[in-house]
């Protein structure tokens, strides 16, 4: 699960929040990161207007023009049930980008609450370090599966699972990041203070964090995206007639020979955004490490 | 070391127990009546009930789980209620698959990644950096699932060169094994070598501009010799546990992978299991990986601990 | 701006694709084969070892515990029966000398045992043997023919070479069952010595034996001396591969991996009819694809049937008009053409127009008109659209054809909503009555009674809709009691009228068994219950 391929260490040398437009800047100084900024912000924003912009309805088929190749009428061809590509695939990028966005937010919703605990309190780390393990250990396509039978297959099911098979690197990152942070001096001076232990985690601990939390997060997104690709093409994923990118690959494949088409333009699709999304999150990355002075 | 190793078994014996306990309940508690699901095509309440006697699924579920850990113990992971096999004969007929895909894909991503890594590190800012760098980031946003059919699609259909599908172990012939394992191979490692790469640069970077490495160059030792004797030894190291770890996702990975150039393997079999509600079959893949990964682990942070004394320690471990 | 070796490698998976695309043959769409491959013009030499692709696992090589059709194809190579098929799907005897004889009253079944026959294991057939399986299907606990064998009172052992069956009812198609997995004879020695075990290592009479088994991954049969047509066997060994991926068994076929292909792809049969080294034979299938509709299950199969709750209940379930009506806006020829390019075939009901005992009247089906369709929902009185929730499978064929009879169906004024749900999932909620309509098929018996029965009767064990109709449980019933083809058949033309007015199930269409084959093999045949029999199959004499 490509999701896990990210237990990298985030660098712990990422600098406090500086500005935020002096890090913008240096992203859009790099030209692939720039490229992969204005490639998201483009997807973003079809796959949001996807309605105004689809030349046709996702669902309306058509018999009589089935298995079509890309034309005039129809940039991206048809599929079997004569249904318009170019139109799937603006939704389908729509449900990719919702599925990958929300299931990160889970991910970081259950997982920085918890890994701030089991930096701050000895008692709580090796619980939580324990549930982690196990969730890791766990085959995260029996979770999947065994998620969208107890559920159905849905998005709603398909995020929850990309969510919870996501949660183990935030708790890592965030732990990492906390224990990190505890020993710096802003913080003694803070305990000095009076400031009281959930006033340390959100004022203090928090805001710095926020960084690498940030970092993993661009990581974790296209990671997501792919999962939920794979989700679809195991028939885990949305209900139909609702398309997503890996349910149209997977119904490409028997259709190889008669509409190659079919397959490889919704990969393509994947590709372009998560490559998009992978340079930003590289560029943004090299921009908050102070090490680098491009 | 002594004290450290003992933790570490512990722990991971707790996190083994653990998961056994999940997925036995989990899979009980997924809904359809594996009994009618065995009971296919010939379904009636007589059969049903029997069926559900002969495995024993009537009884409550502690009793279930005592008589499930009473086998264990005897290393008997019962039958697969789907074929009627031994799971533990059909868990060890399709390890090697998977073993093997997955030591190949490793050794690919470790080739492309290190190499990919080197030259990005060694040479800044030139346009072979941001080509190594794109490819490897190519690598993490191709769907492996699409990429396979794209390989098949030029490698085996429009210029067959490749065969498509099918398993030949390596201990049987070197050169068909290579064959058929190299498509799978590439497609499953593309992710990992992204990963690779990164590590590599990053730890490349950060020895390159250490302190000893600038008294070697200063010595007059030459840029390659800089490279490759120094900074690159050390930065094998972090690759090293890097790859120890992502062994758990590959064999994850590898489930797409195998079913689509049909590698009778262990991630498909995983899968099937869940499909078919195969409960003896899925505790015992369940079993299996998480012991791998638990293994694997302890191995990585024993290694570690050896060579970095400072992790022994505790603290601020990752 | 992406780099440029992506564009570059963009570019190439264009260019391969558009080649592909102008390479892509479009050859004529497949024929019906009469159940053998054209013969080419050569004989068979002995030897050699054919590979055959299966698109599932079997389950356990029990013919007692077996429950798959994957599981019967490898059966047909190690386990003959006491009567089997012709390619015409008339009955034959096949373990047994003669077809049977049955009294007057119907309630005994007096059959001959063959002569001259060994099991693998070298123990002779006689009516001992035959008495002991037979009595194993029936009483072994778990068995899965018991349900089949209820009419059966006790086995009796006449003489030496002679089995009678007492019967508690009449049961015509007791011949039919016995030419499936409950007539198939397991060596008493091997029972006896494995007992429970039998499955992993199965010894029967057939043209080979079973030899080898990897899970995942292959069974492997070989040829048997001791069978009594051996002369005739051709093959030193069949290797039966699993490849569940209908492209890649296809592909498989292709490059020379494999030589037979069972289940091929609806989507591939063009490229297959158009390539010369390639043969096809398909013969109609035995069951139908359609759709459950719950009629009457409110809480469960194993209670009776009644008033759904509110949570299922719809027009759908009340009204007959409006499944009528559902009915009529289904097009099958396009549903057929869309989803499976034409290769399959329109069904209205369950008797599939290979068997012997189908009619006309078992054929009618309404015309698609979803005017007509409309009018009958405004005659219901029911409020358009009509909102109904399907379930359907996961895989990525179901979801094709969910969609291909949602967008239908609207056309008549129905709103349908697709439920993918996992099949164990899908098969419990069904029994439950927890649906409003499904999505499934049967595989189909050689005797339309297997067809028809445990569905159609009140109450029966896989009447999943509910269906309570005392004349078609009266019609089912004398069907099964008749032994005359004749009375039979327009029994089953009488039934087919009034499941039509009901409509608990809408039935879609129906499978060909599409057996890819290459040229370098002959004598592989396949008729209509989809058994790929290779006793008499080879490969080619080259010049």
């Amino acid at each position: 699960m490509t999701a896990a391929l990210e237990t990298l260490p985030p660098p712990t040398t990422v600098a406090a929040p500086a500005s935020w437009r002096r890090a913008l800047r240096r992203v859009l100084r790099n030209p692939l990161s720039a490229g992969g900024l204005v490639v998201v912000v483009v997807t973003l924003a079809a796959a949001a207007l996807a309605d105004l912009l689809a030349p046709y309805p996702y669902d309306l088929t058509n018999f009589d023009a089935t298995l079509q190749p890309p034309s005039l009428a129809h940039w991206f061809g048809t599929d079997e049930l004569g249904r318009d590509q170019l139109s799937r695939v603006l939704h389908g990028l729509r449900v990719s980008v919702a599925v990958g966005v929300l299931s990160v937010g889970l991910s970081l919703l259950i997982g920085v609450p918890l890994g701030l605990l089991a930096g701050f309190y000895r008692l709580l780390d090796p619980v939580i370090s324990r549930l982690t393990d196990t969730l890791l250990a766990f085959p995260f396509l029996v979770l999947a599966v065994g998620l969208a039978a107890i559920l159905g297959p849905s998005l709603t099911t398909a995020t929850i699972a990309l969510g919870i098979g996501g949660v183990p690197l935030i708790i890592r990152v965030a732990r990492s990041e906390t224990l990190r942070l505890r020993e710096l001096d802003f913080v003694a001076a803070a305990v000095a203070d009076g400031a009281g232990d959930l006033q340390l985690m959100r004022r203090h601990i928090l805001p710095n964090a926020v960084n690498a939390l940030l970092v993993q997060a661009t990581v974790s997104v296209p990671a997501a995206i792919i999962g939920e690709a794979v989700l679809s093409f195991l028939g885990l994923g949305v209900r139909p007639p609702i398309p997503s990118l890996g349910v149209m690959i997977a119904s490409a494949q028997p259709l190889f020979r008669d509409g190659p088409w079919l397959a490889v333009i919704p990969g393509l699709a994947i590709v372009l955004l998560t490559l998009a999304l992978n340079l930003f999150g590289d560029g943004l990355r090299d921009a908050l490490d102070p090490r680098e002075s491009r | 070391m002594g004290r450290y190793l003992l933790r570490r078994l512990v722990e991971s014996a707790v996190t083994l127990v653990l998961a056994t306990v999940v997925v036995f309940a989990g899979v009980r508690a997924l809904p359809g009546d594996p009994a009618r699901t065995l009971a296919g095509e010939e379904a009636d309440p007589v059969a049903i009930a029997a069926i559900r006697r002969r495995y024993g699924f009537d009884q409550p579920l502690p009793v279930q789980y005592y008589r499930y850990l009473e086998n264990l113990a005897q290393g008997e992971m019962g039958r697969s209620l789907r074929t009627g096999l031994p799971v533990t004969d059909t868990i060890r007929d399709a390890l090697p698959v998977t073993v093997q895909l997955a030591v190949f894909s490793m050794v690919v991503a470790v080739l492309i990644g290190v190499g990919a890594g080197v030259i990005a590190a060694v040479r800044r800012r030139s346009a072979a950096e941001w080509g190594a760098n794109t490819i490897a980031l190519l690598g993490l946003s191709i769907p492996n699932f699409w990429l396979g059919l794209m390989a098949i699609l030029v490698f085996a259909i429009a210029f067959p060169v490749l065969p498509a599908s099918g398993f030949v172990s390596v201990f049987e012939n070197p050169v068909e094994s290579f064959r058929h394992l190299l498509m799978p191979a590439l497609v499953l490692g593309s992710g990992l070598a992204a990963v690779v790469m990164r590590q590599t640069r990053s730890a490349m970077l950060e020895s390159l501009s250490a302190d000893y490495v600038r008294t070697a160059r200063a010595k007059g030792l030459s840029n390659a010799q800089v490279v490759l004797s120094h900074a690159l030894r050390n930065s094998l190291i972090v690759v090293i546990t890097i790859v120890g770890l992502q062994l758990g996702a590959l064999i994850s990975g590898a489930v797409v992978t195998e079913q689509i150039f049909v590698l009778p393997g262990f991630g498909k079999l995983t899968i099937d299991a869940v499909f078919t509600r195969d409960y003896p079959m899925i505790q015992g893949v369940v079993l299996v990986t998480a012991a791998a990964y638990i293994a694997i682990n302890l191995l990585v942070d024993l290694l570690y601990s050896v060579i970095d004394p400072r992790i022994r320690v505790g603290g601020a471990a990752l | 701006m992406p780099s440029v070796s992506f564009m570059l490698r963009t570019v190439a998976v264009l260019a391969v694709s558009g080649t592909l695309i102008s390479t892509t043959a479009c050859g004529p769409i497949g024929s019906d084969g009469d159940g053998d491959g054209p013969a080419p013009g050569g004989t068979i030499r002995p030897g050699g070892e054919l590979r055959v692709a299966l698109a599932e696992e079997p389950d356990l090589l029990d013919p007692t515990l077996a429950r798959t059709l994957v599981g019967r194809i490898v059966f047909v190579s190690i386990c003959e029966k006491l009567y089997d098929v012709d390619a015409e799907l008339n009955l034959v005897p096949q373990l047994a000398a003669e077809l049977p004889e049955i009294s007057e009253d119907g309630l005994t079944m007096t059959i001959p045992v063959r002569e001259g026959v060994t099991f693998a294991d070298g123990t002779p057939l006689d009516a001992e043997a035959v008495k002991v399986s037979l009595d194993r299907h029936q009483e072994l606990e778990g068995s899965a023919r018991a349900a089949e064998l209820t009419s059966v009172d006790s086995v009796e052992v006449v003489d030496e070479m002679t089995v009678a069956i007492s019967l508690n009812a009449p049961f015509a198609p007791l011949t039919a069952v016995l030419a499936d997995r409950s007539g198939m004879i397991m060596s008493p020695t091997a029972l006896a010595e494995k007992g429970e075990d039998f499955g992993t290592d199965p010894v029967c009479v057939g043209p080979f034996r079973f030899s080898d088994r990897v899970a995942q991954d292959r069974i492997e049969v070989v040829k048997d001396p001791n069978y009594y047509d051996a002369e005739n066997v051709y093959l030193d060994q069949v290797t039966y591969r699993i490849i569940a991926d209908a492209t890649t068994r296809f592909n498989n076929l292709r490059s020379g991996d494999v030589e037979v292909l069972e289940r091929t792809a609806p989507t591939d049969v063009a490229a297959l009819e158009s390539d010369p080294d390639l043969q096809l034979i398909s013969s109609e299938s035995l069951g139908y694809q359609g759709i459950t509709i719950n009629i009457g299950n409110a809480d469960g199969i194993t209670q009776p049937p009644g008033p759904l709750p509110d949570e299922f209940a719809s027009p759908l379930s009340e009204s007959p008009l409006v499944r009528q009506a559902l009915e009529l806006s289904l097009d099958r020829e396009a549903i057929n053409q869309a989803v499976f390019l034409g290769q399959f075939a329109p069904a209205c009901g369950p008797i599939s127009p290979a068997s012997p005992l189908s009619s006309d009247a078992a054929q009618t089906c309404a015309e698609h008109d979803p005017a007509a369709a409309q009018d009958l929902l405004a005659q219901a009185g029911v409020e358009v659209p009509v909102r109904i929730e399907l379930m359907i499978g996961t895989d990525a064929q179901a979801r094709r054809l969910g969609e291909a009879i949602q967008a239908q169906a609207a056309e008549g004024g129905f709103e349908i909503e697709l439920n993918p749900t996992e099949f164990s999932a899908a098969l419990d909620q069904a029994d439950q009555g927890r649906f409003q309509s499904f999505q499934i098929g049967w595989s189909g018996r050689v005797d339309p009674d297997g067809n028809i029965a445990s569905f159609l009767t009140t109450q029966a064990p896989l009447n999943t809709a509910g269906y309570r109709n005392p004349e078609a449980d009266q019609l089912i019933e004398a069907a099964r009691a008749s032994s005359d083809l004749a009375e039979r058949r327009d029994l089953y033309g009488q039934l087919h009228a009034v499941v039509r007015e009901d409509n608990p199930i809408i039935y879609l269409y129906r499978q060909k068994n599409l057996t890819g084959v290459a040229g370098t093999v002959a004598g592989v045949e396949v008729y209509g219950d989809g058994l790929v029999r290779l006793a008499h199959a080879g490969f080619v004499e080259t010049e």
